[in-house]
């Protein structure tokens, strides 16, 4: 609880306290003091007065003479307080008995005056004294005596300390008010100043000190610390504008750094970029003609030589897109798309291709799942099929022989995941090391890397591919059991971000993909590409699905060639000299436009694979899309969904 | 002392009882006895006249008289330490050692005994000499005293019987 009251009032209570207490106690420590003495000096002096009494009867009560008595005991009467003298002889016959007035009706016992320790109490008091002779008793002498003035004297004392008491409480007031003035000024003048230094933060200003006692020193150390105070203030301010010049000139600085590290950035993006291109375009080149040459007759020890080349070439073009992956991953450009497919055409197209490498090993591939599951869901349908691709093609690796399944389920209490899983039965993976084999460059074994080949990354990129996409990935292994891979993914329904610009392939279409599809009546194709090994593999393959090719060396040529003729479909190249595919495919948009032309079919054909790249396509008014570099199937399979379409 | 304080306090309840009874019956004669006995604690002997713890002689001059017959209950009591004897027809130098010679012949003449109170019923006694006259007023027993004689004879007469008596000379 607080008071509220003002310092003032209670210093003025606490001294009215004070003299009411202290004269309290005085007032009855004189009181009572003075009437034990007043009655102490009563009891005396009537003592000494029926001494004297008892000593001047005592020869009238020796003698019989009752005269002499009663002469004698009005003597006594000069005392004022006495009011009645009374003697008895041995016998107890009253001799002599004199009354001042009349008297009342109350006779208090008599009282032995040598007995001291009584109280006088009431209006009157019989004091009674034995006379004697010779040890004999000879009389009784008795007084009674007024106690009137007695009180009328302790009244009239308690009214004077009363009124001392008064006055006393009347002077401790003025000297409170005047306390008050030497007290609470000075506090006063503390609270005041510090007041006005809270709400306007004026520290120069300074306490008035009007004395040396305890308060004159209190204000001495606030008036210190308020120098102190001051200074730090005025040293704070300085700091502060000290370091805000440094935060300018640091954040200029952090600027420039941060222009530098994006521009360094910007620059390895384009590398990677570039890299990815320039590896892949002669990787294609050779991807393709591998192809070609496999088609022609060869003797057998020329088609085994090429079948190493072939495979040799699509684990270094593997290898590259790994690391290739893995560095975006490092460098968080990892992007996904989020478009509409039909989740079992994708699976389809995933198993299909491998399933020849299986065969080759003389395995199965097994497929466990829901017939008919949700078909259309969102997501990045290329991500899942690396994935998968990576899961079963680590399978076949490390199967000899028996199966490898695919199974697949929509997790029914989280709408919108899904469960995927790989199970093989291969050599399997220890216990121990099943924790780690998600990290980057870990392979189960040190000397699987020797016997299987392969980065070590592709289970990594699998792992953060699968984080990317909401889920999760583990394993259930035994070693020389198999090993099942389990993954979750989210392909939550709901609108495409972007419009669809998967290439979607008829799986039919990809059953066979060394025949190639005939038709008598063929498409005509303008290739815009300025790499001569591309231009010939892409004129190579398409004149093999029966089509008739027009080759462009850029895009200003593709341009003039489009403008000239009408092409059924356009196989645009992205970067190229002189002009590009974006510029190129704008030009034939706006000629076609003034022309009053239907549109060609224009098919993007790049290494950039990037969300933001296709959009770019999309925007420039191309078609499709078709990542480079591509295989016979998936050029086929864009040709002949075009062928379908109803050309 | 139990039985000595209840005797002493009967003896008391009895003397005080005689005297009031002589009172009641305006017996003068006891009266006086009565004052004689009261007058000796009022006069003070030197040592050398009263030794301490001696007794103090009360002495007649004449033969048995009713004053004497009427004091004799008294003999044995002590005054002031002093025991009370009582001897009467006492004559000659025998009467020079009483403390108290009541009745003596009158005028009685100088020289007189040194620490012998002289005490007489006669009229105008203390005139001729006597210490102290006792006589019968209004029913009740008085006195004059010859302080003047009481000196010459060496006695210290108390104040206050001084203050009691009628007169002194």
């Amino acid at each position: 609880m607080t008071n509220s009251a003002s310092l003032e009032t209670r210093l003025i209570r606490f001294a009215m306290a004070v003299v009411c207490s202290a004269s309290v106690i005085i007032v009855i420590f004189v009181l009572v003091s003075e009437f034990i003495r007043v009655q102490t000096y009563l009891k005396h002096d009537v003592e000494v007065v029926m001494d004297i009494a008892t000593e001047a009867l005592q020869p009238y009560l020796a003698f019989h003479d009752a005269d002499g008595a009663k002469t004698q005991i009005k003597g006594l009467f000069k005392r004022p307080d006495v009011l009645q003298a009374r003697v008895y002889d041995a016998s107890g016959v009253e001799i002599a008995n004199r009354s001042r007035t009349e008297l009342a009706t109350f006779w208090p016992p008599a009282v032995d005056v040598r007995s001291g320790s009584n109280l006088l109490l009431g209006r009157s008091v019989n004091f009674s004294r034995t006379i004697q002779m010779d040890r004999e008793d000879i009389g009784t002498l008795e007084l009674l005596i007024d106690l009137d003035p007695l009180w009328r004297d302790l009244v009239g004392r308690t009214l004077l300390v009363l009124t001392s008491m008064l006055l006393a409480l009347v002077v401790a007031y003025f000297i409170a008010r005047h306390l008050k003035r030497q007290i609470i000024q000075p506090i006063d003048d503390i609270k005041s100043t510090a007041r006005k230094i809270t709400s306007s933060q004026q520290y120069y200003l300074r306490i008035p000190r009007n004395s040396d006692d305890e308060l004159g020193q209190l204000i001495e150390t606030l008036n210190v610390m308020l120098t102190t105070i001051e200074s730090d203030d005025r040293k704070l301010k300085a700091f502060a504008d000290q370091l805000e010049q440094q935060v300018t000139v640091r954040t200029f600085d952090l600027n420039l750094a941060l222009e530098k590290a994006e521009a360094a950035n910007r620059a390895k993006s384009d590398f990677l970029a570039n890299m990815s291109h320039e590896i892949r375009t002669p990787m294609n080149g050779i991807m393709g003609m591998t192809d070609l040459v496999l088609d022609s007759a060869l003797t057998d020890e020329q088609r085994s030589h090429l079948e190493v080349v072939k495979s040799s070439t699509r684990s270094l073009l593997g290898i590259i897109n790994d690391i290739l992956d893995f560095s975006k991953i490092e460098a968080g450009k990892l992007d996904l798309d989020r478009i509409e497919f039909d989740l079992q055409k994708m699976l389809e197209q995933t198993v299909n291709p491998l399933e020849f490498r299986a065969k080759d090993k003389g395995l199965v591939i097994i497929r466990e799942g829901q017939d008919r599951l949700t078909n259309q869901v969102i997501g990045d349908p290329n991500r899942i099929r690396q994935v998968l691709t990576n899961l079963i093609g680590n399978a076949i690796k490390f199967t000899d022989a028996g199966s490898v399944t695919l199974g697949w389920e929509a997790l029914k209490d989280v709408f919108g995941k899904f469960h995927f899983w790989v199970r093989d039965t291969g050599i399997g993976i220890a216990k121990e090391k099943q924790a780690t084999i998600f990290d980057a460059f870990v392979q189960a074994d040190n000397s699987t890397t020797r016997n299987y080949g392969g980065t070590g990354l592709g289970l990594t990129i699998s792992a953060t591919l699968v984080h990317l996409m909401g889920g999760r990935i583990w394993v259930e292994s035994d070693l020389g059991r198999g090993s099942t891979f389990h993954f979750t993914v989210d392909l939550a329904m709901g609108p495409p971000l972007i419009a669809s610009a998967e290439t979607e392939i008829d799986p039919s279409a990809r059953l066979s993909p060394i025949t190639l599809a005939g038709s008598e009546q063929g498409l005509r194709i303008l290739v815009v590409e300025d790499h001569p090994v591309n231009q010939m593999l892409a004129k190579k393959l398409i004149e093999r699905a029966g089509h008739q090719v027009t080759i462009a060396n850029n895009g200003e040529e593709g341009f003039k060639a489009a403008s000239k003729q009408v092409f059924d479909i356009v196989l645009m190249d992205m970067q190229m000299p002189v002009m590009d595919g974006l510029e190129a495919t704008r030009a034939i948009r706006s000629f076609e436009a003034a022309s009053s032309r239907s549109p060609v079919h224009i098919v993007a054909m790049t290494a950039n694979v990037l969300p933001a790249d296709r959009q770019a396509c999309a925007d420039a008014g191309m078609n499709d899309f078709i990542a480079k570099p591509f295989k016979a199937d998936e050029l086929r399979a864009v040709l002949d969904a075009r062928r379908s379409s109803g050309i | 002392m139990p039985i000595l304080a209840h005797f002493r306090l009967l003896l008391i309840v009895l003397i005080i009882c005689t005297v009031r009874t002589a009172l009641a019956q305006n017996n003068e004669v006891e009266l006086k006895a009565a004052f004689i006995f009261t007058l000796t604690r009022y006069v003070e002997w030197s040592v050398e006249r009263l030794p301490e713890g001696g007794p103090l002689q009360v002495c007649f001059s004449g033969s048995a008289s009713s004053l004497s017959n009427a004091i004799l209950p008294l003999a044995g009591r002590a005054v002031r330490g002093h025991s009370l004897e009582i001897s009467t027809g006492v004559t000659g130098a025998a009467q020079k050692a009483c403390h108290v010679l009541v009745n003596p012949p009158l005028p009685v003449k100088p020289p007189a005994v040194p620490g012998q109170l002289t005490l007489s019923e006669h009229a105008g006694a203390a005139n001729d000499g006597c210490h102290i006259e006792l006589f019968f007023d209004k029913n009740r027993v008085s006195f004059d005293v010859n302080l003047t004689a009481a000196r010459d004879a060496g006695l210290q007469l108390s104040a206050q019987l001084l203050k009691v008596a009628r007169q002194v000379r």
